[in-house]
């Protein structure tokens, strides 16, 4: 009796846990089911980086605001970006790009050299822009497609183009890959360019929690559309009228 | 003789001033437009020190006197709620229509008192003389990179109205469709005037 109990209750249990999962994917509408099938999973990855980020990441990058001043935030800021302008490059040839391609090694050039090894950017005062490129928006040139959203631990939002852009972009990295540090020093390093980009966004943080509904779907839908924007440089075409 | 020549030096200045209006403000069209505002709202901010400090009541001024009669809020918040729209009754779309504008302001209000020495570059602006939906690109430049900032205009029986915005890349009226639908498919449209409520009436005892 205590057996067939037993399995009543299991069976109860799995048809729960059925029901609840199919009561989740009713409430998604038909377009955010195509983009984020795995909402589920990716808001459970989302509140474990909220609260990595309240109680670790996001302190810290504070206490390093307060305590640098803004001169010497800025110039780490400069100074990372401009070893990512190789790789920008590196991008933009892969995209067949050549005159932007050009452009960024110039900008490494002149920065690297009159802007003291990058910490500060000459090279957008005399007119090189900076562009923004990885290897997620070259595979997206060579017409490999979004794929489903994705949020990934510590890294946040993506997708599964991304990701493999990410991973591609990590594998490449001038500071996690240099052997002229060792491991500790590139764990320092790192840490610091971690928390200096987080810093940056210290003032964003604010207005996104006030000018979300739903934090996560509103990251979602923001991640999407920036990304968009990048791949096409900031030309997208008009969106396909799908609602 | 004399009097002619009386006329044609009072005519002068006249002459000159409305030529140089025309050219300082020529906002027939939506490029010219888009500069005199945000020019005209950028050096009311740098000359006010209320403004800069964060005063709300006067940001509400200023963006009710400058920004909001080149606006037609209405279509953003329309087009914000997509399909939803004609399900709310005529009363409930106008106090949705100032709610939304409320939160709008309040969020944004408070990036334009971080308007210090930053510039506005405008970028070649390409459209069609018959265009009556145009985007004009705009880039404001301070410390750090460069904010891409476009504005996209429609040209109605009062001239060229701003009704979305592009900040880095996203529309406002594409981030908040999802956001609007959530809510009215949790609690319908009441659901969805009541959670706009409360989230001004907790963004104002905030701060």
């Amino acid at each position: 009796m205590s057996r067939f109990f037993n399995q009543l209750l299991k069976s109860l249990l799995v048809f729960g846990i059925l029901f609840l999962t199919a009561c989740a994917s009713i409430q998604q509408t038909e377009r955010v089911a195509k983009v984020d099938p795995f909402e589920r999973m990716n808001r459970a990855v989302f509140s474990f980086n909220e609260t990595a980020d309240a109680y670790v990441i996001k302190p810290v990058a504070e206490a390093y605001k307060f305590v640098l001043p803004e001169i010497v935030r800025t110039g780490v800021t400069n100074f990372f970006s401009n070893i990512n302008d190789v790789l920008i490059a590196a991008n933009n040839l892969l995209q067949g790009k050549p005159v932007e391609a050009a452009s960024d090694i110039g900008r490494f050039l002149v920065n690297s050299t009159v802007g003291i090894l990058g910490f500060f950017d000459v090279a957008t005062d005399i007119g090189l822009d900076k562009n923004r490129e990885d290897f997620g928006q070259t595979l997206a040139v060579w017409g490999v497609g979004d794929g489903p959203y994705i949020v990934l631990p510590l890294f946040g939002p993506s997708n599964v183009r991304d990701t493999v852009g990410l991973v591609v972009d990590i594998e490449t990295d001038f500071m996690i890959n240099t052997n002229k540090l060792n491991s500790d020093e590139k764990i320092a390093v790192n840490g610091l360019r971690i928390i200096n980009r987080r810093a940056d966004l210290l003032d964003a943080g604010q207005l996104l929690e006030d000018a979300a509904f739903d934090k996560y779907s509103f990251l979602r839908d923001g991640y999407m559309q920036r990304r968009r924007s990048q791949i096409y440089d900031g030309e997208p075409p008009p969106m396909k009228e799908d609602e | 003789m004399r009097a002619s020549f009386l006329k044609a030096f009072l005519a002068l200045p006249l002459f000159l001033m409305v030529n140089s209006f025309a050219f300082a403000q020529n906002t027939s069209t939506p490029d010219g437009l888009v500069k005199f505002v945000v020019e005209d709202v950028m050096t009311t901010i740098k000359n006010d020190k209320a403004i800069q400090s964060g005063d709300l009541r006067k940001i509400n001024a200023l963006v009710d006197q400058k920004i909001l009669p080149h606006s037609d809020f209405q279509k953003t918040t329309r087009l914000s709620m997509g399909r939803n729209w004609s399900k709310a009754t005529p009363q409930q779309q106008a106090q949705i229509t100032q709610e939304f504008k409320t939160l709008l302001v309040r969020i944004y209000g408070g990036a334009l008192a971080q308007v210090k020495d930053q510039k506005v570059q405008y970028k070649p602006f390409r459209a069609a003389a018959d265009d009556t939906d145009v985007i004009v690109k705009t880039a404001v430049v301070g410390k750090g990179e460069p904010i891409q900032l476009d504005y996209r205009l429609e040209k109605g029986p009062n001239g060229w109205k701003v009704y979305d915005i592009n900040i880095l890349g996203a529309w406002l009226i594409e981030s908040y469709r999802n956001q609007f639908n959530d809510q009215v498919s949790k609690g319908g449209i009441d659901g969805l005037v009541k959670f706009l409520q409360d989230r001004n009436t907790a963004l104002s005892t905030n701060k």
